[in-house]
Formats: structure tokens, sequence, C-alpha cells
């Protein structure tokens, strides 16, 4: 029919090309020295900053450390052992586990209905749009301050606002399951801006062609939202899921200024345990081992995503 | 599925008027061009037929049911874009089903119009592609396919062939027409392309100011334009635009140089008459005085065209003959030998003289006289 | 073209601003440079905040200009906990300071470390007269007849109650040293009274105050008499003290005339806010806070002493704050201007102008009768409380702070099993979680250091 038209090569055919190429870079010895001095800076770099703390870390983790923080007494696995035979530690896995799975599902779905919101054309929208993405601009210790104020007893705006309705008054930061409320709005609101932004400029470049013609076709704006936008946007939802997982997990600065792992430990995170075991209580052995559970939760986590998620992301 | 445009209107601001009154009748099956020159409005014009853009002023009547402020859904239509608009994350067939899905068309029933819109537009072998391994031309398919599924009876098309090569522009043209007629479609068709209206369409609304022009058959507008913009937009070489007087009842004067008898009499007064450049016969050198002086010279194979300028410095565009070598100074004596168009100071439409004789009446030689 | 050269007008004028403040900073350091020529550099760390770090640097100063040899050069490092693990970490490297402030329970860690000097060597060498600092600070700092550093800003625990409050709701104070009972009695009577507008009272969920429910109840939290006579190898969570003192605040807090403010800073500022806008009739916490309770406050401010449990005397309460230390990675000059630095801060003027702008204790005996003291203890005479309780205290085992590394540890588990306590648990079980836990981290500890395998 088309004759200018060729098949594009089959990915079989590509892989055998890839196969067919002379030779690696272990063909000529130039071609080594100039992947060396390519990698090489990198490689230092990662190696100093990356690489040589992991396997430290590793190291310390089968260790009883002193108090100046040596490692003097070889325990094997013990530390690990410890870990997952407290049930301290698994409740902080399990709190930890919760907090992730709520703000990234929470940062994304409120994420994508302000950034849905905040496409349409409507007067005053580029206000909305700024308001939107100004967490961006927040620090941690300032929005602490504010959450901490919206949430505080007796004086905190919603206390006040439930006694003002004759709602009960909550003692959010006080009671096991509204701190982690708390936390958790908290941490949705810090990651809001970021979110909403990526995903406003992802919405933004999808083509209106393509609203006009599923209107056209007859479909609803729930049917063009769910079957239209989210997979045009979704190789960036999924870019955002990561990053807000792997945020997530390391989470540190709201819960120390708001919680500090309290009340009854039921906002102690994983990570904020690395803290209180490394930094306050010099428990270099024991905060290794944590450290070590919590990369490869991490990148266990990561790579499931990877797996499972990636493949309905459809990228252009 | 016949469609009744009556006294359209858009405007974004108070009082500017993006398009005023359009009123039209489409007959069912017809293939409906609305042509114009980028900004007339056009598309504004299909969005507002397929509900896209809501309609300020009039009515729109499809089938002889009111549709105004319908949404786009339950106007029984479909449409085709210039940039394709499919979904990059679908395969060709889900593309195609896209529309049947949402109405939640039973499966088997969405398989089988699916199957026969892609054989019909030939892309059975690309059915489990995605759409960024097509090339240009299989994507507009596509697109056709999606349309041809949903078996609406009107489809809207806004400039579908734009994004295509020449080649392959011209190829589409007839496919488009074989499968409008092949499906019974009623087809409205935008285009900024004369040409593609004038091979394609049974009718065609010129829009141009914000305004209809003219609707007519390709003929009735190449012969019988209502204004001088309807004249020289359609028609290549492009229609003569000269600036004329009547100072006489009867004589007509070109460009101060060439005088036309007028078989009735016109008011005294500036007019513009257009002629096309295969209306004017040059003379082969040495006969008859020379009046226009060659500008510059384009070889196009077949045809030399000549842009040639009138002693009071008019611009005049002639087809030279054919084995003759022109330079540019050269002097052409010319003879009027087709249709002349005699339109008012505001260009509308006042009198054809065809074919060397006026319409309608007795032949009459115009004369043609060198005044200097 | 107007805006630009306005744009122009701007940029000139920030580029002339720049360099004038640079050249003014690297006039102003010039200058300090020059100031001190030939002076040998004291660098101490330290972690007070507001007033507190206005004073101390206040003092510094107030050294520096009294001597030519040295400089005392502060440094601010953050929280407490923060800078006891900087210290280690920094030392033997130019970073680290020659004198440090540690609070109280890195005493035993620090002492360990290896890495300090007990300022019992120059008290020694300069016949320093210990017997002017209270001896209930020094108790705390010392082991086994060895002064390891020199207490600095002291605090003790009080119970704070607004007396106008209970004044209006015909209520009598809770007594000079009251029992248990004897604040219930209050807290009952001022939730009653203001028809639960006014809260009795509140305890906050915080390590510290466990230690001392202990402390006043004269038994030890660790073995080996809280370490004060060999290394601890394990705790004891839920001795009678523990447990009466934990069920009197489970108890209370059920019936409702007790509320729980939860833990860490947030708790405190927020009991505090209550307290001075009358919604809170009694708390306890430490005696630095007086100078906050007191400026600003329209009520008049009551202190009685810690509570103890009905039937028993109150055998005192340990105190809280923190320290000074010598680094011994320092030369023998330096270290020996550091002691002079500690000397400086703990006489009579400096330790009285210290309570004076702090609420911290003055340490000093002799401070009491500098004006400035005088002045304060007629102007609030509450303000006696915190030190009369320190002097009462004889200092014994179970008083003088608990000498056992890991205490931070320590304070976490307490504080978890308050917090279940408070939310309802039971006490035992909670403690005896707390308890195991503490004992293997202490076990652990002393593997790692090598006190016993």
């Amino acid at each position: 029919m088309e004759m200018t038209h060729k098949p594009f090569p089959s990915p079989t055919k590509a892989k055998s090309v890839a196969k067919e190429r002379p030779r690696g870079f272990n063909g000529h010895r130039h071609d080594k020295y100039v992947a060396a001095a390519f990698l090489g800076p990198s490689l230092v770099v990662l190696g100093i900053f990356v690489f040589y703390p992991m396997l430290k870390t590793l190291y310390l983790s089968l260790f009883l450390t002193n108090n100046v923080g040596r490692p003097t007494v070889f325990v094997g696995l013990k530390n690990y052992g410890t870990l997952l035979a407290s049930s301290a530690y698994r409740a902080s896995f399990q709190a930890t586990l919760i907090y992730v799975f709520s703000v990234v599902v929470l940062t994304l779905t409120v994420g994508v209905l302000l950034a849905q919101a905040a496409v349409q054309k409507l007067a005053g929208i580029r206000w909305f749009r700024t308001i939107f993405s100004a967490t961006m601009g927040v620090s941690v210790s300032v929005a602490a301050i504010f959450w901490l104020f919206i949430f505080s007893p007796s004086v905190g705006l919603l206390d006040q606002l439930a006694a003002s309705l004759h709602l009960p008054v909550i003692n959010w930061l006080t009671t096991p399951g509204w701190a982690m409320v708390a936390i958790i709005v908290s941490t949705v609101w810090m990651n809001l801006g970021f979110t909403f932004l990526i995903l406003f400029g992802a919405l933004q470049m999808v083509p209106t062609t393509l609203y006009d013609a599923a209107a056209v076709e007859g479909a609803s704006p729930r049917y063009q939202f769910l079957h239209v936008t989210l997979p045009m946007i979704s190789p960036t939802l999924f870019f955002t899921a990561t990053v807000t997982l792997i945020g997530a997990f390391k989470s540190f600065g709201l819960i120390d200024l708001m919680t500090a792992g309290g009340p009854n430990n039921a906002t102690n995170l994983m990570v904020y345990q690395v803290y209180r075991d490394a930094f306050l209580t010099g428990n270099y052995g024991q905060a290794s081992a944590e450290s070590m559970i919590l990369a490869v939760v991490i990148a266990g986590l990561t790579w499931v995503q990877f797996k499972f998620l990636e493949k309905r992301v459809t990228y252009e | 599925m016949s469609i009744e445009l009556s006294g359209l209107g858009k405007t974004y601001q108070p009082d500017e008027w993006v398009l005023h009154d359009v009123s039209a009748r489409i007959a069912s099956g017809e293939f409906f061009a609305i042509v114009g020159p980028s900004g007339c409005g056009k598309s504004t014009l299909l969005r507002m037929i397929a509900g896209l853009t809501p309609i300020t002023a009039g009515n729109l009547k499809i089938n002889g049911r009111v549709v105004t402020d319908l949404p786009p859904k339950e106007r029984q239509l479909t449409m085709v874009f210039q940039s394709y608009a499919l979904f990059p994350f679908l395969s060709v067939q889900a593309n195609v089903a896209f529309g049947l899905k949402a109405r939640k068309f039973p499966p088997a029933e969405i398989d089988q119009r699916v199957t026969r819109a892609i054989q019909l537009v030939d892309l059975t072998a690309f059915r489990d592609r995605k759409p960024r391994d097509l090339s240009g031309g299989q994507r507009q398919r596509v697109a056709l396919a999606r349309a041809i599924a949903s078996e609406a009876k009107l489809c809207l098309m806004d400039e579908p062939l734009s994004n295509l090569d020449a080649q392959l522009r011209v190829k589409m043209r007839t496919e488009l027409r074989r499968l409008q007629q092949q499906l019974g479609l009623t087809v409205i068709y935008v285009t900024h392309d004369q040409v593609e209206a004038m091979t394609m369409a049974d009718h065609i609304m010129v829009l141009h100011d914000h305004q209809v022009q003219q609707i007519g058959t390709p003929l009735d507008l190449y012969h019988h334009p209502a204004n001088t913009f309807v004249g020289s937009f359609f028609g290549a070489p492009r229609m003569n635009l000269l600036p004329a007087r009547v100072s006489e009842a009867t004589e007509l004067t070109l460009a101060q140089t060439l005088k036309v008898a007028l078989p009735r009499p016109l008011p005294v007064a500036d007019y513009t008459v257009g002629i096309r450049p295969n209306a004017i016969t040059v003379l082969p050198a040495g006969t008859g005085a020379p009046c226009a002086t060659v500008q510059t010279v384009e070889y196009l194979g077949a045809q030399t065209l000549l842009e040639t300028q009138l002693p009071d410095g008019t611009a005049l565009e002639l087809i030279g003959v054919a084995p003759a070598d022109y330079r540019p100074g050269d002097r052409v004596a010319v003879q009027l030998t087709g249709t002349l168009y005699v339109f008012d100071a505001q260009g509308r439409a006042r009198m054809t003289l065809e074919g060397g004789v006026v319409h309608g009446n007795d032949a009459q030689t115009v004369s043609v006289a060198d005044q200097s | 073209m107007k805006r630009i050269r306005k744009l122009w007008g701007w940029l000139a004028l920030l580029v002339v601003g720049v360099t004038l403040i640079g050249t003014g900073w690297a006039t102003h350091q010039a200058a300090v440079a020059r100031a001190v020529p030939h002076r040998t550099k004291i660098l101490f760390w330290h972690e007070m905040t507001g007033p507190a770090q206005q004073e101390l640097l206040r003092l510094v100063q107030g050294f520096n200009r009294s001597q030519t040899t040295y400089q005392v050069v502060p440094e601010f490092e953050g929280n407490y906990n923060e800078a006891v693990q900087k210290v280690i970490d920094t030392h033997g490297t130019t970073a680290s300071p020659a004198v440090f402030q540690s609070m109280d329970i890195s005493t035993s860690q620090l002492a360990h470390t290896g890495n300090i000097t007990p300022v019992q060597k120059y008290i020694d060498e300069d016949h320093y007269d210990l017997k002017q600092i209270a001896p209930g600070a020094r108790a705390f700092y010392a082991n086994r007849g060895v002064q390891l550093s020199m207490p600095f800003n002291t605090s003790q625990p009080v119970l704070y109650y607004n007396a106008t409050l209970l004044k209006k709701y015909h209520i009598t104070p809770p007594p000079v040293a009251p029992t248990y009972q004897d604040i219930t009695r209050v807290a009952t009577q001022l939730t009653d009274r203001s028809h639960h507008k006014v809260q009795g009272m509140t305890v906050e969920i915080y390590g510290w105050l466990f230690e001392q429910f202990l402390a006043n109840s004269g038994e030890e939290l660790a073995n080996q008499h809280d370490g004060h006579t060999g290394t601890p190898t394990e705790v004891n969570f839920t001795s009678p003290g523990a447990l009466t003192a934990m069920h009197w605040i489970q108890t209370n807090l059920q019936r409702g005339i007790f509320v729980n403010y939860g833990a860490g800073a947030n708790a405190q500022s927020n009991e505090t806010a209550s307290f001075l806008s009358g919604r809170l009739g009694m708390f306890l916490q430490s005696s630095a806070l007086i100078g906050q309770l007191t400026t600003g406050n329209p009520d008049r401010l009551g202190i009685s002493d810690y509570p103890h449990p009905v039937g028993k005397r109150a055998n005192g309460v340990a105190i809280g704050g923190a320290s000074l230390w010598l680094s011994n990675d320092k030369s023998a000059h330096v270290q020996r201007g550091a002691w002079d630095f500690i000397k400086y801060l703990m006489t009579a003027k400096s330790q009285a102008a210290w309570q004076v702008a702090t609420g911290y204790l003055a340490l000093n005996q002799r401070s009491a009768q500098t004006p400035a003291l005088r002045a304060l203890f007629r102007k609030l005479p509450a303000t006696r409380v915190p030190g009369n309780q320190l002097r009462a205290t004889a200092p014994n085992q179970t008083n003088s702070g608990i000498f056992l590394q890991g205490l931070i540890q320590e304070r976490n588990l307490t504080q978890t099993a308050m917090e279940q306590i408070y939310q309802g648990a039971d006490p035992r079980r909670a403690l005896s979680t707390a308890q195991r836990a503490m004992t293997s981290y202490v076990q652990n500890n002393n593997r790692a250091n090598g006190y016993q395998k």
C-alpha cells in the first residue's frame, strides 16, 4: 500500500546485530584505556562515597562496638538475629511499611488530582498552580513547626477547630494511631509541591487532540481520565512513585521534629531507629545491621516496583 | 445524515466574532469541504460542529435534530485529526476499538467492527503495532479506521492530509474519496489547500474574514467566483486582478491600458477585473503592439509562466507561448481570449465576459487597444 | 531602556554593598586577630541555647578579659545527645575541644572512653577548695572518690503549681515535700472545682523523671549500687518504687485528673504553654524552667520538692543538667587554661549571675551571699526551693545519678514503657520488657568494651 514504508527491524534481529559486532572494548587495548578514563572518575567518587561506606556498614554490622564506636567483638549475624527477634523492631518495620505505602499512595493520588485541577483553564488558576507547588520551597524544619502548630493540643488549629464544632478533641501527636496519621499527612503535604509540579508538567504534555478524539469517540470525562490521562502520564507517575517510595523510606526530618519516633514508638520508622542507635546511643553495630536491612528492603521494593509496575508503564 | 448550519457564530471576547453568521446545508452522503486561508476560522467551525467548541450563536441540526448544545458523544459523528490523535500507548486495533470500548459495546461486536475497519484501510498486517512503529500515512489510516469502526455516518476531518508528503497526499485523496463513497459517509472536510478541496469535494464552503464567502460546487467556484477572494483563491496560476474604470457607460479600461467594450452599461466607477492567466493569449512576437514588460520567467516544463508589468505598473501573470524564449525586459503583446470577471469596488462580482463573449449574449470581440 | 538602566543601578548598588560588607568583615576579622596576638586558644564546646547561651557567652567574655594568656573560643554544638558522639568522634584531631559541656547521663560513657583528664588532677594540683561546690551536684560527676568533671548547669526536678489558681478554688497548696497522695488530692480538687476547666497534673513521659521516682524512693536502677561500686551488669525497672509511681500516674490518668502531654521537646513546650495560660495546675519539670515560668506570668508560681511515696521519707533526687570536661588530647598548657576557665565559671559571682539569668542553680555555696542572688530570692522567694532541696539532700548511692553507660538507651526504653503505661498497659509488663532490653544492651556493651566476657 505504501511504498515508503520499510518494516522496523524486529527485536530479535536487533539482538543478533549486537552479537555480530566484531569486538567489545575487550578487543582493543586502546579502547580499554579510554573506557577507564571515562569511568574512572565516577568509579572513584562512587567508591569513596557509596561502595566503601556500604562495605564498612556491612562489616560493622557483624560486630559489637565499644563506647568510642570501634568494632571489638565479632558476633556474626547476631545483630541481625537480635533485630529480627525483637518485637519492637518488627513493629518499626510494620510502621515503616504502613507509612511508606500511605505516603506513596496519597502523594500520587492527591498530586494527580491537584495537577488535574490545575490544568483546567479557569480564572485565577495560575494562583492555585503557585500555591500547589509552594511546598517545594518550604524546608523541613519550617514545615515541622507549621504542622506542630496545627496538631498541637489545646492551642493547635485543628483541635480549636474541632472544639468550636463540638467535635472530640484529638491528641494528635501523643496518640499512637493519630501520630502516624499526622506525620503521614505532613509528609504528603511536603511531597506535594514536587509531585504536583512534575505531574502538572506531564499533564500539560498530553496533546489536547487526544481528549478531543476521546470525547468524539464517546468517552466520558471519567473514562478519559482513566484511559487517556493516566496511561499518558504513566512514565511520570512511575518515576514519581519510585522517588516518593525511596524518599518515604528515608523520611527523617519531619519525624525527628514532630514526634521523635513516639508516642510509644508508633512513628519510630526504620531509618529513625538507625539514627537513634547510631547517633544517640552509639550502638553502631546494631545501627549498621539496621541500615543493611533497610537498604535491602528499599532495593527489594524498588525492584518489585520495576518488575511489576513498569509493565503497565507506556513510554512513547 | 444531513447537516444544517443556520447563522452559526463564535466569540471568545464579546463582539469579537471569530465566526459570524455561517449557514449551510450539507446533504447526506456529500463530501463537503470547508476551505480558507489559515486563521479564517475553519477549524473552529469544524470543532463547533463536533461539539468540542461551544457555539455562541445560531443553530446546528444533524439529521433534523437540534444538537447545538449537546456534547460530542451525543452527536453521532466521528472525527479525524491532522495530528491523527492516536493513543501512543495502544496498539492499532486497540486504538480503533477505543470508542467502542468507551461506549461499552459487546466484545464480539467490537472485534468484528475493528477487524473490518482495519481491513478496509489495509492495515491488517499491522494490527498489533504501536503507532510509533508506523509511518505517517499508516497512522492516518489508523485514524480513519477508528472513524470507520464507530459506524457514525458523519465524519469530520480536520486537515487530515496536511502532515503527509506531497506524493502520499495525492494518493490518499483518491483513497479517502473511495472510502467515503463506499461507506456512504457524509464528510465535512477542512483544508487550506484549494486543490484538495477542488479534487475531492461535492460542495465547497469558502471561509475568509470570519464569514462565508461562497458555497458551491468546485466548478461553480471556479467559473463563477462570488468575489475577488474566491476568484483568486481557486485556480493555479492565480487569477490576475487588475484595477479598472468605467468612464463611459460601456467602456471598461483595465490598468489604464486595455480597453474592453461592455455588452451592457455599468455605472461610472472604479472596478476590479479578474482574468486568469489562461484567459490571456500572448501573441507571437511581431503581431500586435507589445504592452507588457516581462519581469521574471518561470519554466514549469509544459508551461512558461511570465511575470509581467503593464505600463502603469500593474502586475500581470501570463502563460507564454510554448517554444518561445522569454527574457526579462522583453515586451510582449497580449490578447484577452478567455473570461473576464468584473468586480465592483467592494470586490463583489458584477459581470462575466466569457471567451471574449459576454455571457449568454452574441459574440462580441473584445478589442484590445494599445493606448500608448 | 529605562528598566535596563534601573537594573544596572540595582546591580551596581549590590556590588558596592557586597564589597562594603566584605571589607568590613575582613577588617573586623583582622581586628579580632590583632587583639589576641599571642594568646593560647581554648576551644570550648557547649549546648546552651536562648538566655543560657547569652549568659554563657557573657561569662566567656568575662574570662577572656580577666587574663591575657588564654582566649576561650566558644562553639555551639547542637543538642546534648549529638554532642557526645561528636566529642568522641573528633577526639585526637585538631577539631576537638579542650573543654566541653556534656550532659549528666554521658558521665560514665565519657569516663570510660579514656579521652578525658579528670578535673581531680587540677583540684589536687591547685588545692582547689571543692567543698565550696554543692555536694549533691559534685557527687553526680564523681566516681570512687575521683572528681571526673565539674558540675556546671545544674537543675533539680521540682513540682510546679499555679498558686493563684489554687487560691482561687480554695485549695491548700501541696506541702514542701509532698507525697503522691498530696498531689492526688490537689489535682482532684483542681479538676472538680474548676469543672474540668483546669487539668490537675501532668508528668511528662521522660526517662529522667522515671529515674527520679526511683531516686526519691531510695531504690537502685542498676546493680553495683547504681554503678558507684563497679560496672553494672543488669538493671531493675520493676522495683516497688518504680511500680508504685507508675501505678499512681496510670490510675490518675484513668480518673481524668492527670493528663498526658506525651514525650520530647514538644511535650515540654506544650505543658509549659498550658501551665502559663492557666489550663494546667501542676507539673513536674526541671528547676531550670523557673526563669521562663516567672517572666510574664500573671499568676503566682508555687514550687515544691519532687514527690515521694507515702509512708517513706524522701531520699532526695539526683540533679540533672551537664558538667564541664577536659579533653586529654591537648597540651598541658592548654589543659591548664581550660581548667582556669572552669574555675572562673565556678566562682561565687559567676554562679550567682548564672542562676539569676538562667534558673540553673548556683553551685558555689558562697553565691547565696552575693547581692545578685539575694535580690532574686527577695523578689521571687519560690526560687529558693530547688536550692534548698539540693542542700537538704545527703548524697548517697541512689540519689547521685547512675554510673552506667548507655543511659540514653535506658531513657528511650523507659520512655517507651511509660508511654505504654500511660496508654493503659500493665506497668509491670511494660517495664519488664524494657528491663530485659536494657540488660541485654548493658551486657553487649560490657562485652564490646571488654568489661565482661
